[in-house]
C-alpha cells in the first residue's frame, strides 16, 4: 500500500493544482467555462488524492482528459515523478518487514482463540 | 384550579389591555397577540375536540349534544353578543380564529361539531395540547420511566390514543349527561311555547265558574304544571352555559390526573399498550423514512428526448455525500443526508437515539444502497469507453478505492451488499475496470446467506464485532481493496473451521484451537504465500498480498511490455517540452 501524503503535502498539492489551472487559463488552454468545471472537479477530487501516486495519476489525467500541456504541468509532473520514485524506493526497502510472517500470526491467533475459549 | 379554569380568568387574559391606546396598536400586533392568547387558552375546547373523533360512541354523543356549540357561544360572563375581533368588548371570550371571529358562534359550532375535521385542521394546537400532557406525565416518576426512550412524537401518539380510550370517553359522557339536551335558543323557544300555553291555561282557569270546582282544580293543576315546566325550561336555558362549562371546562392536565386516579389500572394498561404500539410504529416509520433516503441523491428531470419524467442520480449531491462518507464514515453519510432533509427525517434521528442497534442495521442497508448507486457509471461517461470528465467514472474510481481502503471491516460487509445488489452490465463493466471482476463474480456465486455456517457464526460475518474479531485475528484489518477476494475466501475458511470447533461440544479447547488454526493456516497461505520443500531446498510461492503488491508496482513502475504511470508522466513531460516554443 502506497504511503499516504501528510497534511502539509496535501496542502501543497492543492496549491500546485490551483496554480496549474490559473496557468492554463493564462495560456489560453482553458476557457472560462471549462476552468470553472475543472476547478469544481479538482475540488471534488482532492478528497480522494491520498498518495503521491494518486497525485501523479491525476496530473496525467489533466493532460490526457483536459488537454492541459503547460510548462507548469511539466514542472509538477517532474516533481511528483520524483516523489513517487522516492516513495517506491522506500517501500521497496521496507517491504519485507511490512509483510506479516505467517508463523508469528498463527501463534497470535491461536493464543487469542484459546484465550477466548477459556 | 388553574388560572385558565374559569371564563372570567380566560377573559382577563385575552381582552385588550386597557392601558394601551387602541390607536397606537398596530392591527397585526393585536391580531398576533389575540391569536397567541387564544391558542394558549382554548384548552377547555380541546377536551371536547379530542373526544369527538368519529367513533360510534362519539357519533352518538355528537348527536345527543348537537347543539352544544350554541352553548359555548354564551360562556362569556355577560352572555355577550357577537363582537368584532379587532375590538373585543372587555370581558368577552373569543374562541375563534382571525378569519372566523366575526361570526364566532357558528365557528364554535363548527369546532365542536367538526370533530375529527376540526381537530386535524388545528394540528398545531393539537400538538401543543398533547405536548402539555406529555410534560405532565414526564414529570411523574412511574410514567416518565415508562415513556423514556420514546421520542416526543411517539409520546404524543400514546396520549392521542389515550384520549380515544372508551374509559376516558365514558368519563366525559358522564359529565355531559348532567347537561340538559338542547341549546339556549331551543330552550328559549320551548320556554316561550310553554309560556303561551301557560298564559292560555291561566285565562281558561279564570273563565271557569267557581261552582265547577272539579274543572277549576283540574285546570289549576294544568297551570301549575305549565308553570313548573316554564320554570324548568327557563332554568335549563339560563344554566345551560354553566353546566356545559362545568362538564367540559377544566385544565386538561388536572382532568387527566383526576381520571387517572380513578382508573389507575386501566390507564396503565392503555399507556403501556400504546407505548409499545408507538415504539413499533416509530420503528416502522423510521424504516420507511430510511427507504426514502435514497431519494436524497436523486432528482427528477424531464428527459429532453423522450419528454418522460425520470429520476437520475445527482452526481454533485452524490459526490458531497461520498466526501462525507469517506471522511466520517457511516455517521458522516447519514448526518449529511439528515442535514439535507432535517424536517422529514427528524424521526430518524429520534430512532437513532432510541434504538441504536436497529439504527445501525439501517445504516448498513443505506450504505449498501448508496454505494450501489454510486457504483453505477454516469450515462455517457462509461469508464474505459469514452473520455471521462467531471463527475464521471474516474472520480468514482478514486472514491471507491478509498472506501475500500478503509480499515473499518464493516465496509467489507457494506460493499458486499452493494455489489450483490448491483447486477446490471454497466456496473459489471465498472467493476471490471476497477479490477473487481473476481470479487463481483465471487459474490454473485456465493451470497452470504448461502455460506454453510451455523447462525451464531454467521454473526461473525454479519456483525461489526464479528468482523473485527476475525479481521484482527487474521491481521488483515487494514487490507487493501484488491485483497478482498482472497480475504473473503480466507474468512470463509476460517469461519467454517471455527464453527466446526465451537459446534462440537465435546471438542477440547486445544483441538478446537488446532482446528481453527489449521484453517487459518490455509487462509494465511492464501494471503502470504507458501513455502514448498524440494530436494534442493525450499521455494516460496507468492501469496495474494505479494501478487497484488507486485501488480501495483507494475502499474506505477511499468513492465517491459506495458509502460507504467511514471513512464506515462515522463512521456507527457517530454511532449510538453518538445512542443514548447523556444
Amino acid at each position: 500500500m502506497d504511503p499516504l501524503m501528510d497534511e502539509k503535502q496535501k496542502e501543497q498539492l492543492k496549491f500546485d493544482l490551483a496554480e496549474l489551472v490559473v496557468d492554463a487559463l493564462k495560456n489560453n488552454q482553458l476557457d472560462l467555462d471549462t476552468t470553472h468545471e475543472l476547478s469544481e472537479y479538482i475540488l471534488d477530487t482532492l478528497d480522494f488524492l491520498d498518495t503521491h501516486v494518486d497525485a501523479l495519476e491525476f496530473l496525467v489525467e489533466l493532460h490526457t482528459d483536459w488537454n492541459i500541456s503547460t510548462e507548469k504541468l511539466s514542472v509538477l509532473l517532474k516533481k511528483y515523478v520524483n516523489n513517487v520514485q522516492m516513495v517506491y524506493a522506500q517501500v521497496h526497502s521496507e517491504e519485507p518487514a511490512s509483510v506479516p510472517q505467517v508463523e508469528d500470526k498463527l501463534d497470535v491467533i491461536k493464543n487469542k482463540l484459546a484465550y477466548r475459549a477459556q | 384550579m388553574t388560572e385558565f379554569n374559569t371564563a372570567e380568568n380566560i377573559a382577563k387574559l385575552i381582552v385588550r389591555p386597557r392601558d394601551i391606546d387602541p390607536t397606537t396598536i398596530a392591527r397585526d400586533r393585536l391580531v398576533t397577540h389575540m391569536e397567541e392568547v387564544l391558542y394558549k387558552q382554548r384548552t377547555p375546547l380541546e377536551a371536547l375536540k379530542l373526544a369527538t373523533h368519529p367513533t360510534p360512541d362519539l357519533q352518538a354523543l355528537e348527536t345527543k349534544y348537537r347543539t352544544v356549540g350554541d352553548a359555548f357561544k354564551v360562556i362569556t360572563p355577560h352572555m355577550g353578543a357577537p363582537t368584532t375581533y379587532e375590538d373585543p368588548t372587555p370581558g368577552t371570550v373569543l374562541f375563534a380564529k382571525k378569519q372566523q371571529a366575526e361570526v364566532w358562534g357558528s365557528y364554535l359550532t363548527q369546532v365542536v361539531m367538526g370533530g375529527q375535521r376540526a381537530f386535524d385542521a388545528d394540528a398545531p394546537l393539537k400538538t401543543q395540547v398533547l405536548d402539555s400532557i406529555v410534560t405532565t406525565f414526564d414529570g411523574l416518576p412511574y410514567y416518565s420511566d415508562m415513556l423514556s426512550g420514546l421520542s416526543q412524537a411517539a409520546k404524543r401518539q400514546v396520549f392521542e390514543k389515550f384520549f380515544n380510550s372508551s374509559q376516558y370517553l365514558d368519563k366525559l359522557k358522564a359529565k355531559l349527561a348532567a347537561v340538559p339536551p338542547g341549546s339556549v335558543q331551543s330552550l328559549d323557544h320551548e320556554a316561550k311555547a310553554v309560556q303561551v300555553a301557560l298564559t292560555k291555561a291561566q285565562a281558561e282557569l279564570i273563565a271557569i265558574p267557581a261552582a265547577d270546582a272539579a274543572a277549576k282544580a283540574a285546570k289549576q293543576i294544568e297551570v301549575n304544571d305549565l308553570d313548573t315546566e316554564l320554570n324548568n325550561k327557563l332554568s335549563a336555558r339560563d344554566t345551560l352555559p354553566g353546566r356545559v362549562s362545568n362538564a367540559l371546562i377544566g385544565a386538561p392536565r388536572e382532568a387527566i390526573l383526576e381520571f387517572i386516579s380513578d382508573n389507575i389500572d386501566g390507564v396503565n394498561t392503555t399507556i403501556t399498550t400504546e407505548t409499545t404500539a408507538a415504539l413499533t410504529a416509530i420503528e416502522a416509520g423510521a424504516r420507511s423514512d430510511m427507504g426514502k433516503l435514497s431519494t436524497i441523491w436523486r432528482r427528477e428531470i424531464v428527459n429532453p428526448e423522450s419528454g418522460v419524467r425520470e429520476k437520475i442520480v445527482d452526481q454533485k449531491i452524490m459526490t458531497k455525500l461520498v466526501r462525507a462518507y469517506t471522511k466520517r464514515g457511516s455517521d458522516g453519510l447519514l448526518e449529511a443526508m439528515l442535514d439535507r432533509s432535517s424536517a422529514d427525517l427528524q424521526r430518524l434521528a429520534d430512532f437513532k437515539a432510541s434504538s441504536p442497534d436497529e439504527y445501525q442495521k439501517l445504516v448498513v442497508e443505506t450504505e449498501a444502497l448508496f454505494l450501489a448507486d454510486y457504483l453505477r457509471p454516469v450515462a455517457g461517461q462509461h469508464v474505459g469507453t469514452e473520455m471521462v470528465k467531471g463527475y464521471g467514472g474516474k472520480l468514482k474510481k478514486r472514491a471507491i478505492r478509498k472506501i475500500m481502503n478503509s480499515t473499518d471491516p464493516l465496509k467489507t460487509q457494506v460493499l458486499y451488499m452493494a455489489v450483490n445488489n448491483v447486477r446490471n452490465p454497466q456496473t459489471a463493466m465498472l467493476a471490471q475496470e476497477l479490477g473487481m471482476e473476481d470479487m463481483v463474480d465471487y459474490m454473485k456465486k456465493t451470497p452470504l446467506s448461502k455460506l454453510k455456517l451455523p447462525d451464531k457464526f454467521k454473526k461473525l460475518f454479519t456483525t461489526k464485532k464479528g468482523l473485527v474479531l476475525l479481521a484482527s485475528a487474521l491481521g488483515i484489518a487494514g487490507g487493501v481493496w484488491y485483497w478482498w477476494y482472497p480475504i473473503t475466501h480466507a474468512l470463509s475458511a476460517a469461519g467454517g473451521a471455527i464453527a466446526t470447533g465451537y459446534g462440537t461440544a465435546s471438542t477440547s479447547v486445544g483441538a478446537m484451537a488446532t482446528s481453527a488454526g489449521t484453517s487459518i493456516d490455509a487462509a494465511g497461505k492464501t494471503l502470504f504465500g507458501t513455502t514448498t520443500t524440494i530436494p534442493f531446498g525450499s521455494v516460496h510461492t507468492p501469496g495474494a498480498i505479494e501478487n497484488t503488491a507486485a501488480a501495483t508496482r507494475d502499474y506505477v513502475l511499468g513492465t517491459p511490455a506495458n509502460p507504467g504511470l511514471l513512464q506515462k508522466a515522463q512521456g507527457i513531460i517530454s511532449t510538453i517540452q518538445t512542443g514548447r516554443p523556444h
